[in-house]
Parts: C-alpha cells; sequence; structure tokens
C-alpha cells in the first residue's frame, strides 16, 4: 500500500489471513438462512392470537422450534465458512424480512420510514461485505495441521 | 435506572457471547454432519442464546416496545469486537462505517 513500511510491517503483511469476496451465491445462502429466522418470529406471533395451550398454539409453537433448528443447521454452515463478524452483519436483513411476512400475514402498513431504514441499513451491510472475509476453511485446515 | 435497559444489555452481552460458542463450534473439524451440532459448543451456544430470549422478553415489559430492538443493535457492534478479540478478525475501516450505517438504518426504521 505505501513504500515507507518497514521490512516488519511488510512481513507481518504477508501473514495476515488473505481476504476473498464473498460470492454471490453464499449472499443468498445466507439471506435464506435470515429469511427462515425471521418465519420463526411469525409462529410466535401467530401463536400468540390462539388461546394458551390450544392444540392450535401448541402447533404453532412446534413449527417456531423446527424453524428454528432449520435456522440453526444453516448458520452453523456459514460461520464455519466465513468471518462471523460480516456474518452477523447480514443478519441486519431480518428488518426486511420481519416487515414482508407482517404485510403479508397481518396486512401492517409499511412506513416511509420503514422504507428508507431498510434500504440505510442495506447498503451498510454491502459496506460490510465489501470487506471480504478470510478463508475461514483454509485458516482452520492450517491450524489443525499445526 | 430502568431494569429493563439492565435485562435488555444483559441479554445482548450473552447473546453476543453465544455467537462466539457457536463460532468456535464451527470452526472444529468432526467425524460426521450430526457432530456439527451435537457438541457442548453448539449446545451451550443455543442454551445462552435461549436465555437471553428470556430475558429480552422480560425487558419488553419495562421498555416502550421500539426501544428494545434499537438496543439490540448494539450487538453488532459487540459481535465486532468480540470476533476480534476471539477469532483475530480485523475490525476495518469498512466494517467501522458500515455497522454504523446499519445501526443509523435501525434508528430510521424505528423513528
Amino acid at each position: 500500500m505505501s513504500t515507507w513500511e518497514s521490512n516488519k510491517d511488510s512481513d507481518k503483511k504477508a501473514n495476515k489471513k488473505s481476504k476473498k469476496k464473498i460470492g454471490i451465491f453464499f449472499l443468498i445462502f445466507m439471506q435464506l438462512s435470515v429469511v427462515v429466522y425471521t418465519m420463526s418470529g411469525i409462529c410466535g406471533k401467530l401463536a400468540s392470537k390462539y388461546p394458551t395451550l390450544s392444540f392450535e398454539f401448541i402447533g404453532m409453537y412446534a413449527l417456531d422450534v423446527f424453524i428454528l433448528g432449520i435456522y440453526a443447521i444453516l448458520w452453523q454452515q456459514i460461520i464455519k465458512r466465513i468471518d462471523l463478524s460480516i456474518a452477523y452483519c447480514n443478519k441486519g436483513t431480518s428488518l426486511l424480512w420481519s416487515l414482508v411476512w407482517s404485510i403479508v400475514f397481518f396486512h401492517e402498513k409499511l412506513t416511509v420510514a420503514n422504507a428508507i431504514g431498510i434500504v440505510v441499513v442495506m447498503i451498510g451491510i454491502m459496506i460490510v461485505n465489501m470487506d471480504g472475509t478470510s478463508d475461514n476453511k483454509k485458516n482452520n485446515k492450517e491450524e489443525a495441521d499445526a | 435506572m430502568n431494569i429493563g435497559y439492565v435485562l435488555s444489555l444483559t441479554s445482548i452481552i450473552i447473546a453476543a457471547f453465544s455467537q462466539m460458542l457457536l463460532k468456535k463450534g464451527a470452526n472444529k473439524e468432526y467425524p460426521n454432519f450430526i457432530r456439527q451440532y451435537l457438541n457442548v459448543y453448539v449446545i451451550c451456544g443455543y442454551g445462552m442464546m435461549f436465555t437471553a430470549l428470556l430475558l429480552t422478553m422480560m425487558a419488553y415489559k419495562h421498555l416502550a416496545y421500539r426501544v428494545v430492538p434499537l438496543l439490540e443493535s448494539l450487538g453488532f457492534i459487540f459481535v465486532m469486537i468480540l470476533s476480534r478479540i476471539f477469532f483475530k478478525e480485523e475490525i476495518t475501516l469498512r466494517k467501522v462505517l458500515g455497522v454504523c450505517i446499519i445501526i443509523a438504518g435501525i434508528v430510521i426504521y424505528y423513528i
């Protein structure tokens, strides 16, 4: 980056974990996990409409736990592959998906503040994603070999 | 001080640490697919997340409805800092800028 760095600094640079870009399919995969995650919230909300411990209430909660289980499976696969700090920021789109579900299932209205807020959040997430991730799989292997 | 803030902040910190456990579990090699999930890190991680969820639900009773998700956005900062401490993930200018913009977006959303 600059010529005035001492040798020591450049050595440090060389030892740094190499960064790679996050692919479009991986970004979509992460969004899928957020979609699943926000759907569990909807189940909880739907469950609260029914009398406590009624058949529908228990059914909805069972579905809620089932969906959370699927989310847990997806999430482990994600953080196995990329940096946690980056993966976690992608969960910010839960704002968007929760809003989509509340419009679809509960006919709630979209406000201007909602729309602007979501756009701003998406910009922030894109900036974080641009940073690129260290190659977690490779690094893990190296650590295991060492 | 409103007990709701204490509950909510405790919940956020527990949730952030639970992510560290999950990541720690994810970084290990396992003999088969199921063991990726049935191990002490992942199980404890989700146990902590469940505790955090209960605390958040309690916090809702003491705070205005829109304050809780605003406070929860602090989780992005905690996770960034803890990832630096535990996994040496760099805190870059892009990450700081991105997280600030994400939080600004969440604030706008709940205005």
